[in-house]
């Protein structure tokens, strides 16, 4: 039996071992219980602060960046198909539609400033993300990847390579037009004025309702979910703008349950209980007697009877809680 | 009740196991008649273990946490079956009951082996189980009881709601399990010191039978991948694929070194290798899927200790192989000569290809890891890689194919070769020619993926004409397994260059064409499923004016989970698939639909099923009974 023979046999077991200390030693690197990516699209973008390429002072956050259409393009200077995409990115920019922001993945800021110079910079900001750590938030595990986030933070799309003038107007395209529809923006500023609500920003969601009553006019429910925060700010009182938006909520729709429930208030509000009790009727008319809206009117309508002081604070605070949509 | 039997059959499966292990150690030579009825009383407890799993999943009884995790009331029977292996800790259940079930049936029909040999087989099955058993009962207890049962479960995740998902698992597992087998008999041939035509005969069956239920696993995932993940793709080259796809190359490679070994005593330590190689990748991929160390939208929940443990138990278990082979393999090393031109030739050369395959996919799903751990920066590693290594191993395995069956063993002549290859030459060169030109516009590796598969057919053929389609059964299994090669390969290359997609907004009544198909959307109404609720689309098909099929697409929203999918609505056709998702409404009132048309993907699972098809009529051809020589020579060897 020859050395060489011997020798032969004994390189899978080699092999194997070195394998086994890869393993094992990137096991223990391997973030505590990390899960696998979910699918993204339908979900929250993650919530991030990077450092901006150019200005690296200056970080960005996620959050700067809600109520405005944006696209990420995740890119690395050391990946190839990334500078295929170049034509297919400017062409996205230039468009105009939505901004676009580059994402440095698992890249250093010194060799993608290089590799923006060197070719050509599509982008408005390119973030920072040199550990990879935000771009695997958003699922990314190679490049290029680009997505499409809505107004509200909600990832709409996800394209995994480069992207092609087939895919933007196949696929890109059209979803920006789709997102910019009345309906879809009105969708996306009350969900992005719920978060801004949750999180206590009233000023901000104020805001959110603007714009999204502004995309869509004719949405009572809309007005009065502007008018139900506008009220909450101003301590719960609906005089002012909070009452013109329920009136013009009732001229588009007499019947609406938040809008009667809301005018009642206000008619409570200025003492005239007359008028909220006929509101608050007709508003419970329209409801399914076992909805909980129907016991809480029903509530308020008792005390009204009852003529206690406090009445008018509680039907103020029910009729113009936050609203849910 | 039902936990307390449950955990006992565990825990007697685990003492089979471990007395299963022990016996060949044991020294009286009468001890070894207890390996058979020790190896089916393992695979009776671990069957009756997974049987009060799956049995606690259709009663839904949410006193076991796995069920409060992955199932609820609303759930449908077959969805609850495959619930009781969604999780980290039902699928490893699962993979033991399958150990054990091969176990249980190799001691079946190893009734008339040498005892020592089957004692020997049956302890390093023993010993891999109680492994596995072990790791169950201390670390990845299926059975773990709540104390307060939670009134619903949580229901099953809903990507995993598919037919496909109901019996993919078990064959992969099967598949993976399986490979056991060739591996602890390779094992018991490296303590022997034998592995000649009666290792190969034995040890052949086994590993078709496994390397069958992998196909066919790999094959459901696929196919789960292309309705469920909505992109219309089959393939995305994700690190849990690869992890199915590296013991598959391995098996592969080792059924076809096996034939040699039987027929000529030619390849024994090179097949040997293959077979502990093939466990080793199987047990890889049990390691990479529930370990962490790569990210993949297929793994399970990730625990980088059980990862720990699971990378011992491999370790162990394969290393000990490997240094076994080191020490004994070179001594055995006995080949009987052939020609340069010969039919073990081209089955080194297939070897070498499809282990080089096995490594190249090892080497682009793992060098991410090392690069990193060198700090040498990230690297993605995509479908490009593994699409040109496939390429370029696979094109020359494939023109080996065609030539390998029709080549003599020992020493072929190369005019009669030629003369038998002419022929098939001349028809799949021109067949592909006309075949690219009529397909129009394809990518130059769809023509050399259409070239081969006509290769492999026309050598099929001409083969199948020259015998007139005599031959013994694991030829006639070889040949349609071939031919499954084949039509995979076709579906594949056209699947890659052909189908279109498009977006379209459409409203009631409207059509929309694509690829000469008409689309018609005839309404979206909502539905309710068992555990969902629906927006449903009708569309029409029609051709010529002729509704000739309607497609259902739905979104989902799962009640209980509150997660929104997408159904997509998939009319298969032999030659294209009408794909269709049904996306947003838009405020006009018109729908966002996303229309596709695939090309030949049908023939990718036809393929398979061919492959499988073939593998079980080869395996069905093995000879089960010892012949009288052979069973007193391994004796006397023993």
């Amino acid at each position: 039996m020859s050395r060489r023979v011997r020798a032969a046999h004994v390189v899978p077991l080699a092999t194997f071992a070195l394998l086994c200390v890869l393993l094992g030693t990137s096991l223990r690197r391997s973030p505590q219980g990390a899960a696998a990516p979910e699918p993204i699209v339908g979900r929250s973008a993650p919530a991030f602060a990077l450092a901006r390429l150019h200005e690296p002072g200056a970080l960005l956050q996620g959050s700067d960046l809600l109520g405005q259409v944006w696209i990420l393009n995740a890119w690395a200077s050391w990946c190839g198909p990334c500078r295929e995409e170049l034509p297919a990115l400017h062409a996205l920019a230039k468009a105009g539609r939505a901004p676009l922001y580059g994402l440095a993945f698992k890249d250093a800021p010194q060799d993608s400033r290089d590799w923006l110079a060197r070719n050509s910079n599509p982008y408005v900001q390119t973030l920072v993300d040199t550990q990879g750590r935000t771009g695997e938030a958003f699922g990314v595990q190679g490049v290029p990847v680009t997505f499409v986030i809505d107004r509200d933070g909600t990832v709409q799309l996800r394209h995994d390579g480069a992207l092609t003038p087939q895919v933007l107007r196949t696929r890109i395209e059209p979803l920006l037009q789709a997102l910019d529809a009345p309906a879809a923006q009105a969708r996306a500023w009350s969900a992005l004025a719920r978060r801004w609500m949750s999180q206590g920003q009233l000023d901000r969601a104020v805001d959110a309702l603007r714009h999204a009553s502004a995309a869509q006019p004719e949405d009572a429910m809309l007005l009065c979910d502007l008018a139900g925060v506008l009220a909450a700010r101003n301590g719960n009182r609906l005089e002012g703008e909070p009452a013109a938006l329920v009136e013009r909520a009732l001229r588009v729709d007499p019947d609406h349950v938040q809008a009667l429930s809301l005018a009642g208030a206000h008619a409570l509000e200025r003492g005239d209980d007359a008028l909220a009790q006929r509101h608050w009727m007709r508003a419970l008319a329209r409801l399914d007697a076992n909805a909980p809206a129907a016991a809480m009117l029903r509530e308020n309508l008792a005390r009204l009877r009852g003529r206690t002081a406090a009445s008018a604070q509680a039907a103020a605070t029910t009729a113009g809680s936050p609203p849910a949509r | 009740m039902n936990a307390l039997l449950a955990h006992a059959s565990l825990v007697l499966a685990l003492a089979f196991a471990l007395a299963l292990a022990a016996v060949p150690m044991a020294a009286p030579a009468r001890w070894l008649k207890l390996a058979r009825p020790l190896a089916a009383l393992m695979g009776l407890c671990a069957t009756l273990a997974l049987a009060c799993l799956a049995g606690a999943f259709v009663r839904n009884d949410t006193g076991f946490q796995l069920v409060a995790l992955h199932s609820s009331a609303s759930l449908p029977v077959a969805y609850r079956v495959a619930g009781a292996w969604a999780s980290h800790e039902g699928s490893l259940l699962l993979w033991f009951a399958a150990l054990a079930l091969w176990t249980a049936a190799l001691a079946r029909s190893g009734r008339e082996w040498p005892p020592v040999l089957l004692a020997r087989t049956l302890g390093v099955l023993g010993g891999i189980g109680a492994a596995f058993a072990l790791f169950l009962l201390l670390a990845s207890d299926p059975f773990t009881q709540l104390a307060q049962p939670p009134a619903a479960g949580r229901d099953l995740n809903p990507l995993l709601q598919h037919p496909a998902m109901v019996a993919h698992p078990p064959l992969l597992t099967l598949g993976y399990a399986g490979l056991a087998l060739p591996f602890a008999l390779a094992v018991a041939a490296l303590i022997g010191g034998e592995a000649g035509p009666d290792w190969a005969r034995r040890t052949r069956r086994w590993a078709t039978l496994a390397w069958c239920c992998l196909t066919l696993g790999i094959a459901l995932g696929s196919v789960w991948a292309y309705d469920v993940l909505g992109w219309g793709g089959w393939w995305f080259w994700d690190p849990v694929e690869n992890a199915s796809f590296m013991p598959w190359l391995c098996a592969t490679a080792l059924i076809h070194s096996l034939a040699a070994v039987e027929r000529r005593g030619a390849l024994g330590t090179t097949s040997l290798l293959l077979a502990l190689l093939g466990f080793g990748f199987s047990l890889l991929g049990t390691f990479l899927v529930r370990s962490g160390v790569l990210s993949s939208v297929h793994a399970f929940a990730n625990d980088p200790q059980r990862g720990l443990a699971l990378l011992v138990l491999m370790a162990l278990v394969v290393g000990a192989a490997l240094a076994l082979h080191a020490l004994r393999a070179p001594a055995m090393t006995r080949s009987a000569p052939f020609s340069l031109l010969s039919r073990e030739s081209a089955l080194v050369a297939n070897n070498v290809l499809l282990l080089g395959a096995a490594i190249a996919v090892l080497a682009g799903t793992l060098c991410p890891l090392l690069l990193e751990r060198l700090d040498l920066g990230p690297v993605a590693v995509g479908a490009p890689y593994f699409d040109a290594a496939m390429a370029a191993l696979m094109t020359p395995m494939a023109f080996l194919m065609g030539i390998g069956p029709l080549a003599r063993w020992g020493r072929a002549e190369l005019p009669s070769l030629a003369r038998r290859l002419r022929a098939a030459a001349l028809v799949s060169v021109l067949a592909s020619v006309a075949v690219a030109w009529a397909a129009g516009h394809v990518g130059w590796l769809a023509v050399l993926g259409i070239a081969v598969s006509l290769w492999i057919a026309s050598t099929l053929l001409s083969d199948t004409l020259r015998t007139r389609g005599r031959g013994a059964r694991a030829v006639q299994g070889m040949r349609i397994a071939h031919l499954g090669v084949a039509v995979f390969a076709l579906g594949a290359s056209l699947a890659k260059s052909g189908g279109e997609e498009r977006e379209v907004a459409m409203r009631v009544n409207e059509r929309a064409t694509l690829a000469g198909e008409s689309f018609v959307l005839r309404g979206v109404a909502p539905v309710a499923g068992a555990n969902y609720d629906a927006l449903q689309a009708v569309i029409d098909i029609e051709r010529d004016g002729r509704v000739v099929g309607q497609l259902q697409p739905q979104r989902r929203l799962y009640r209980l989970r509150q997660v929104a999918t997408t159904e997509a609505a998939i009319e298969r056709g032999l030659v294209r698939d009408l794909y269709v998702s049904l996306g947003d409404p838009l405020d006009d009132g018109r729908w966002l639909l996303r229309l596709q048309v695939k090309r030949f993907i049908g023939w990718i699972w036809a393929g398979c099923l061919l492959m499988a098809l073939g593998g079980a009529v080869a395996a069905s051809g093995v000879r089960t009974r010892e012949p009288q020589r052979a069973s007193q020579a391994g004796e006397a060897r023993a």
